[in-house]
């Protein structure tokens, strides 16, 4: 029973943080309808940036999580009216090369700064250590990320469902042409929305850092899980996201536990009869 | 006004017709260097390993449309085929060659019946998931493939019976060449023929090719098996060359690699795969002691200027050079 | 026996009735045109018979032989040709090669991998004589993408036929070419074989009127009436329908 409880944990903080990330990339492909291979590369800067915060200017953990979100999202908007903007009018072989190529870069510039190691991120002292419950013992900072993607999502939820901004987005995509004729500045829109995902992603780097950790290899190593994630999910949904991340998360991790053997492949395994039965995801309309 | 006319018929930058004179010039390419770099063997060996399977690339997706990164798995089910043939059963490299293409090409067909009935970016995504299972199995059964360390104790028996392969990669080297060089020729008389034209309609909007009456999966199957094929031929010859078949060539990177490759070169025309395999791989030679981070920061930055600048690659920055030249040339001759 | 029969095909999505009942027959060497008000349903019948989409109820006969549960593909085997009202051409290939496509595929011979020079100059032979009887023989060797868009009309046009089909239906060939430029198509549509059933849906009244023996009035899914254009244009359920406009130019 204190198994399939570890198992649960550990999954679903894994899954969290990989719906943090995740969320970012599939609100852009969903929503902009373009590929992004390097949106691992955020959380990558994100959680470089923070661990830099931290370890060289002692700033603390809040600080150091808010700057690097920020300097993240603010990255993002040269990137995308410089590169991905060219890109939004092409197919989507143009769109993966283009945004491989940005994450070479990324990857590059990640080395060159701050050096080709696993760099560490301390988490603050309040948020180390366990709480009991009812006999079982939690860690604190699984709770926090726990809590952190259901605050994610709730707020996307709404943010999407209920503000103007999300309905603009989501007319700017079903027809940006007439979206623009109401006068809706649909470039000034997407470069939100892309900043927004970048953001996200960095949020998630900082948070995930523990279970995901910082090296320059971060953003192709886990590439491929982010995007198990959001195809399995559904592009665009938020819903279908979470479902998928907590799903892999939980399969991942139940597989490093139960069945070692097949660990690191259970993913993928999993992703493959998903995608086999519904290739557009388990939320996903038709793209 | 003259246009650029996207087939690979028998159109020499000259205008005269020869026939095979592109593959006249990869073997003379090939010869050349032979002759000049006598102990870089190994090197070059390896890069017309490589060239055979971004070559396969190109007729999956420079031909047909098909965006895979998951093409390494034939490669690599390739080089194992030909290794555990030549350990256990025949050490004929021919022999070894054709079973490996075989087993390419089955792997290509079971795994494209599933993968090729979705497309975009669920395709990509199952492609990745399939090579990467395909590393995990070849790790795990490591008593049959040598997991990590790879399948050693390769040694292919003499070419036709008479020529061993040597210390020094002769053999290998003139043998990869040859196996290149037919292999280009067969995969270029096919995207003259019917099949190819058929597969670059495929590629411009498949829709259309259902509302004429064609069925398109059955037609990506056999495009994709073929290219499991002269992929699992790249891998044997990788195998029989350097004696061992490793799980370097069964993964998402070495695809992925491979489609730099392929991009830089110019997806569109066959001869892109070997300008760009050539290009890559020389540059990445030279600047093999250099910081690996510099590399890829010069890839990333040659993709990202490659999609906006140059989508046709190399290839089609010298046709469209070559189409100016032409008319330049033709303008003088009208001229009094 | 009727070269093609839609027999009481209905179809919806959801609430949304996007087909009523229709009943519509086609002879060999039929003329017949398609006409009504803009979302009156015609594209999707074209769709229906032509296999994209499949009825609810109803069925749909070519040569007293049931094709309703037909794929796309199949019913193009079986003899039915349909061109697009927005241009879905090879653009990056050259007309030649778009043509050849079509006929590789009617010569079920598009697998080929290898040349043939026999089975080749057949091809060729019929790719000629298609872009003759369309004015396109000076054009084979142009990228799609260069030509004028009443060309590429004329080519969707060129890719129906290469299908050799039995029933070929038009959706609207002349919409988006300029009003100089319709004369070719208007050509071209009459001087198509004899025996071929062809159904035309059009706007441009001038051009149905000089085309049709037949004329099927559709409205909100349903066929309003069938009859010669005299009938047709004397009928007051269709004037009502196009509230008076005399029928030139689009509506």
């Amino acid at each position: 029973m204190n198994l399939a409880i570890s198992i649960l944990i550990d999954g679903v903080s894994y899954g969290m943080v990989l719906f943090i990330i995740s969320i970012g990339l599939s609100i852009t492909m969903g929503l902009l309808r373009v590929i992004n291979m390097a949106h691992g590369g955020f959380a990558m800067i994100g959680g470089f940036i923070a661990a830099f915060a931290t370890a060289r200017f002692g700033a603390s953990f809040e600080v150091a999580l808010v700057v690097s979100v920020v300097a993240v999202a603010m990255l993002s908007i040269p990137i995308e009216r410089l590169l991905m903007r060219r890109v939004y009018a092409r197919d989507e072989l143009d769109q993966t090369l283009l945004t491989i190529g940005m994450i070479f870069v990324m990857m590059a510039a990640v080395n060159l700064m701050f050096g080709s190691t696993v760099t560490a991120l301390r988490i603050p002292d309040y948020l180390a250590g366990s709480i009991t419950v009812a006999d079982h013992t939690f860690p604190k900072y699984r709770i926090l990320v726990l809590g952190a993607g259901l605050g994610v999502a709730a707020g996307l939820w709404y943010l999407i469902e209920r503000t103007p901004f999300g309905i603009q987005v989501r007319a700017a995509v079903d027809n940006a042409s007439i979206a623009q004729t109401v006068g809706v500045d649909t470039p000034r829109l997407y470069t939100l929305a892309f900043a927004m995902g970048a953001g996200l992603a960095a949020l998630g780097g900082v948070i995930g850092a523990q279970l995901l950790p910082m090296e320059p290899g971060y953003a192709l190593k886990y590439l491929v899980l982010f995007l198990a994630v959001v195809t399995v999910g559904g592009l665009g949904t938020v819903g279908g996201t979470l479902a998928a991340a907590l799903l892999l998360g939980v399969i991942d991790t139940a597989a490093k536990y139960l069945l070692p053997d097949i660990a690191s492949v259970a993913l993928f395994l999993a992703m493959f009869v998903v995608l086999s039965l519904r290739p557009n995801g388990l939320f996903g309309r038709m793209s | 006004m003259s246009e650029i006319v996207c087939d690979e018929a028998e159109r020499s930058p000259m205008g005269v017709q020869v026939p095979l004179w592109r593959e006249a010039v990869v073997l003379g390419l090939g010869l050349a260097a032979y002759y000049t770099f006598p102990d870089d063997l190994a090197f070059l060996t390896n890069v017309l390993v490589t060239a055979l399977f971004v070559l396969s690339l190109s007729l999956v997706l420079g031909q047909a449309g098909i965006a895979t990164l998951g093409h390494a798995a034939y490669f690599g089910i390739g080089g194992y085929a030909a290794g555990l043939f030549a350990i256990h059963t025949l050490s004929d490299p021919i022999a070894g060659l054709l079973v490996a293409g075989g087993a390419g090409g089955v792997a290509a067909l079971l795994s494209g019946l599933v993968l090729l009935r979705t497309h975009g970016l669920t395709f990509l995504m199952l492609s990745v998931a399939f090579v990467q299972i395909c590393h995990e199995v070849a790790n795990r059964a490591a008593r049959i493939t040598g997991g990590d360390d790879g399948l050693s104790g390769i040694v292919p028996g003499p070419l036709f019976g008479a020529f061993d392969f040597d210390l020094y990669g002769r053999t290998a080297y003139l043998y990869a060449l040859g196996v290149l060089v037919i292999s280009y020729l067969v995969l270029r008389k096919i995207c003259e023929a019917p099949f190819g034209l058929t597969c670059r309609g495929i590629r411009s909007d498949r829709l259309r090719i259902s509302a004429l009456g064609g069925n398109v999966y059955l037609h990506l199957l056999a495009v994709f098996s073929l290219g499991g094929v002269f992929a699992g031929f790249a891998g044997a010859l990788s195998a029989q060359s350097a004696g061992v078949a490793g799980l370097s060539g069964l993964s998402f990177a070495f695809s992925g690699n491979a489609l730099v490759m392929l991009v830089l070169g110019g997806v569109r025309k066959l001869h892109g795969a070997l300008v760009g395999t050539i290009v890559f791989m020389v540059i990445q030679h030279i600047a093999a002691t250099i910081n690996p981070y510099h590399w890829l920061f010069i890839i990333g930055a040659m993709l990202i200027g490659s999609v906006l600048v140059l989508p046709t690659g190399i290839v089609g920055l010298a046709d469209t050079i070559a189409i100016s030249v032409r008319r330049r040339v033709q303008r003088r001759g009208r001229e009094p | 026996m009727n070269r093609l029969a839609v027999n009481d095909v209905s179809l919806a999505f959801g609430g949304l009735v996007v087909a009523s009942h229709i009943d519509l027959a086609l002879e060999t060497g039929a003329r017949t045109a398609l006409i009504g008000p803009n979302g009156a349903g015609k594209t999707t019948l074209v769709n229906l018979i032509s296999g994209v989409l499949r009825p609810s109820s109803g069925s749909i006969e070519l040569d007293g032989r049931k094709v309703t549960g037909l794929s796309q593909a199949l019913r193009v085997k079986a003899g039915i040709a349909r061109t697009f009202q927005i241009n879905r051409l090879f653009k990056d290939m050259t007309v030649a090669e778009n043509l050849r496509i079509a006929l590789l595929q009617q010569a079920g011979d598009s697998a080929r991998l290898w040349r043939n020079r026999a089975a080749d100059a057949a091809i060729e032979r019929d790719e000629t004589e298609i872009l003759a009887m369309l004015g396109l023989r000076a054009q084979g060797g142009r990228l799609v993408r260069n030509l004028a868009y009443g060309e590429q009309r004329l080519l969707e046009i060129a890719l129906a036929l290469a299908l050799k089909p039995r029933v070929l239906l038009l959706d609207e060939p002349a919409a988006g070419v300029p009003k100089g430029e319709s004369g070719i198509i208007i050509d071209v549509i009459r001087q198509l074989p004899a025996e071929l059933a062809v159904l035309l849906i059009e706007h441009d009244m001038d051009l149905v009127f000089r085309f049709a023996r037949r004329i099927v009035v559709l409205a909100s899914g349903a066929v309003v009436t069938i009859g010669t254009p005299a009938e047709v244009a004397a009928d007051e359920r269709v004037k009502q329908l196009y509230f008076g406009r005399s029928g030139h130019g689009r509506s």
